[in-house]
């Protein structure tokens, strides 16, 4: 039985090595998806670009002015005296926001009167654009609190406030500086072993359909679980090696930290292999076509890797109709797994739940495999 | 002629719905796609589950407490004790944020002492804390504000407000963002990755010689080979605004007929890479690799999904050479801001130059590898 597998092994791994462009794919995939996000890709809003118009033209609106000026979040794109077409800007797209500085902003500071920005805000973008009100939120409050405590100082009053009333001290663990590359890199483990264990093995078995050899190896005294080991190990050994290659690129291009147990990773990491494996295979079976699988594998597994598995958006922030969903990709719990390896170091003891949820799924989708490989043969 | 790529197109069309589960790769998922983006693609604030400390238990400490009851955003549902039950709770993942107020913090405010409180953050997703940090600390500047003003009376204050006034999407929906990006994404993925697979699957299966030993020509075989792809494309196009004015409530404020044309200027470029992709692909698993590694790049630098200017400088000028940045930018324009020629005529002309420079390349190495 043994010495059946090892020449279908020999023979995958064959194809795999004859084709080095899936090998591209397997390797090179990963580092160009990691040098992007690591380079390329923030979601944090910088340089936001602006445009200002002061009606007032006095001292204070032109240190409010040379405050924007100084801040690293704004790039002004330009500075009027008049309102008039100025949000043609906004429909060519050349700013995010126009802030109007009204004539009257200096005199009703002055006398204590309330007084108003004006902002016009493209909200076409609606992420960056609330990320940019906020920038310009902090802004407006530092500035309206310094001109408070100068009045309150020239009055002379003393008065039982500490300003500003307190302070906010943010400690932010694991990961203080925020660096997204410390996040991108665990979740990015999840995405490209999904790509290369549902995606490639989807197109190898449905490429034997197409071909016709399908029933050539049907034909021979294969067993199906040894043709299905055969065809899958190849796969399970090369996102392995991925993952390997993700972890140093990580550490020596981005400094990424590595805190927890290595054992525990390919641990989790072959539990989840299996996963997609699995359902490679299992949409192979019933596509039996390489367009319709490479379609269906997609579909099902990488969009759900990327959007339902808070690689990149929170899943607590979802409807919750999605949240439940999302509860049904492997890779959600693959990535919680991934990131307290990665950065807070923790192993079985916390991630129990999900590890638990991991080895359902595997017991779910081999069952269902060969359940439906058995039925396709016959 | 026509009628020799009339043919090729009807067979092209049995061919792909031959099999009727290619309906559903072709029309269904562009809809749960819409869904998956429109919903799940959100960075908004909701439900953050959040664990407060409070040492002072006073008047001031519980107002402050009540600044994260009162928004859907936080999810308070943790009543923690000490300091050691944060670090285990943030450690499991149970909360993503604590809030510690310190045990004199309404001596201190009172009595005009300096006092502060400290927040602790789980970065081990840095993109949620980074959106979660500035909304805590948005929230916590307009309470400190609320005391300035109740401690120094109306006259003294002097504040300044911003008011706002959002345009084109000004309820800021992040569903009504995505909506544009999802018919670019569909668009470039029926577009070129069909019709890389299709053309490559005649050389797999080796009826591209029997194609080219007929008397068919070169471009004959080109345009009946990838009409239906462009078709389909259309389809999908018409298929996502509905929806997408179905279930999000869409604006679609610019000429759907302009849109449709830009879309088929852009279909130029991208069945050209698909047609490059094929002669440099000897079987479907090659092609979807090389796809692959055009469509990663070319969506993630594309300012579709995440802001350009954001990006270092030498990237953001690599990008010029992105031809879905300026496609991604039009369908915005056009349907979010009802922009038109007089705004987009850049847009339009990079499509344009994009698609006669790769139908040029392309199809001359189409036929050199015919030979």
């Amino acid at each position: 039985m043994k010495s059946r597998i090892v020449p279908l092994l020999k023979k995958e791994a064959l194809h795999i090595l004859r084709d080095p462009r899936s090998l591209y794919l397997a390797l090179g995939l990963p580092m160009m998806l990691l040098i992007l996000f690591g380079f390329a890709i923030t979601f944090d809003v910088k340089n936001i670009p602006v445009g200002v118009v002061d009606l007032d033209g006095t001292v204070l609106s032109r240190d409010l002015f040379s405050r924007l000026h100084a801040s690293q979040y704004f790039d002004i794109k330009f500075f009027k005296t008049s309102s008039a077409d100025v949000e043609s800007y906004l429909d060519r797209g050349e700013v995010r926001f126009i802030i109007i500085i009204p004539s009257e902003f200096s005199r009703d500071i002055s006398a204590g009167k309330e007084t108003g920005l004006q902002l016009l805000v493209d909200g076409s973008d609606s992420n960056s654009a609330q990320v940019a009100l906020g920038y310009m939120a902090g802004l407006v409050q530092t500035f309206s609190a310094k001109i408070l405590l100068e009045k309150v100082q020239r009055s002379g009053i003393s008065i039982p406030l500490h300003l500003p009333p307190f302070q906010i001290e943010p400690r932010v663990w694991y990961n203080p500086e925020l660096r997204s590359t410390n996040f991108i890199v665990p979740g990015l483990i999840a995405v490209l072993m999904m790509v290369i264990a549902a995606m490639m093995t989807s197109l190898t078995v449905s490429r034997e359909w197409e071909m016709g050899t399908m029933e050539q190896l049907i034909a021979s005294p294969v067993k199906p679980y040894e043709m299905i080991i055969g065809k899958l190990f190849p796969y399970y050994v090369l996102g392995l090696i991925q993952t390997l290659l993700v972890i140093l690129i990580g550490q020596v291009l981005f400094g990424v930290p590595f805190r927890g147990n290595l054992f525990f990773l390919f641990l989790v990491s072959s539990l989840f292999l299996i996963c997609g494996l699995g359902i490679g295979l299992f949409i192979s079976t019933v596509s039996k076509s390489q367009q319709l699988s490479f379609m269906m594998s997609l579909i099902l597994t990488l969009l759900p890797a990327f959007l339902l598995s808070g690689f990149l958006f929170p899943v607590a922030s979802m409807p919750r109709l999605i949240r439940i969903v999302a509860n049904l990709v492997p890779a959600k719990y693959f990535l919680t797994v991934l990131r307290g390896i990665f950065l807070k170091g923790t192993g079985l003891a916390v991630h129990w739940q999900e590890v638990g949820a991991l080895f359902v799924f595997a017991v779910i989708i081999v069952f269902a495999c060969t359940k439906k490989f058995k039925l396709s043969l016959e | 002629m026509l009628s020799v790529i009339r043919h090729i197109i009807r067979k092209e069309f049995i061919q792909t719905f031959r099999d009727k589960r290619m309906l559903l790769p072709l029309f269904v998922a562009p809809v749960l796609q819409l869904i998956l983006f429109g919903f799940a693609a959100t960075t908004d604030v909701k439900n953050i589950s959040i664990g407060v400390l409070d040492y002072d238990k006073s008047r001031e400490s519980r107002a402050l407490i009540g600044n994260f009851l009162n928004t859907e955003a936080f999810r308070l549902d943790h009543n923690i004790g000490s300091i050691e039950q944060i670090d285990d709770q943030i450690q499991r993942g149970d909360i993503k944020v604590a809030v510690v107020i310190p045990s004199n913090f309404e001596k201190n405010l009172h009595g005009g002492q300096n006092t502060s409180i400290q927040i602790i953050l789980d970065g081990s997703d840095a993109n949620s804390a980074t959106i979660v940090l500035s909304y805590i600390a948005r929230l916590l500047n307009s309470h400190s504000e609320k005391i300035m003003t109740e401690v120094l009376g109306r006259n003294m204050s002097g504040l300044i407000k911003s008011q706002e006034r959002i345009w084109y999407n000004p309820d800021l929906k992040s569903s009504i963002y995505m909506v544009p990006g999802v018919i670019c994404l569909i668009l470039l993925i029926t577009t070129l990755l069909l019709t890389a697979m299709a053309i490559t699957k005649e050389r797999e299966m080796g009826t591209l010689e029997t194609l080219v030993v007929s008397p068919i020509k070169p471009w004959e075989l080109i345009i009946g080979k990838t009409a239906p792809f462009v078709l389909i494309g259309l389809v999908d196009i018409v298929l996502i605004l509905l929806a997408g004015k179905i279930i999000f409530g869409l604006p679609i404020r610019g000429s759907i007929l302009f849109l449709l044309g830009v879309s088929l200027l852009f279909i130029v470029t991208t069945l050209s890479i698909g047609l490059f992709v094929s002669t440099i692909s000897r079987t479907q698993q090659q092609a979807m690799t090389s796809v692959l590694f055009f469509l990663m790049p070319a969506m993630l630098l594309s300012g579709i999904f995440t802001p350009l200017e954001s990006m270092p400088r030498v990237i953001q000028h690599l990008t010029l050479l992105n031809p879905l940045r300026y496609y991604g930018k039009a369908v915005r324009g056009i349907l979010l801001k009802g922009n038109g020629p007089e705004i987009l005529w850049p847009e339009i002309l990079a499509l344009f130059l994009f698609g006669l420079v790769t139908l040029g390349v392309s199809s001359l190495r189409f036929r050199k590898h015919l030979e």
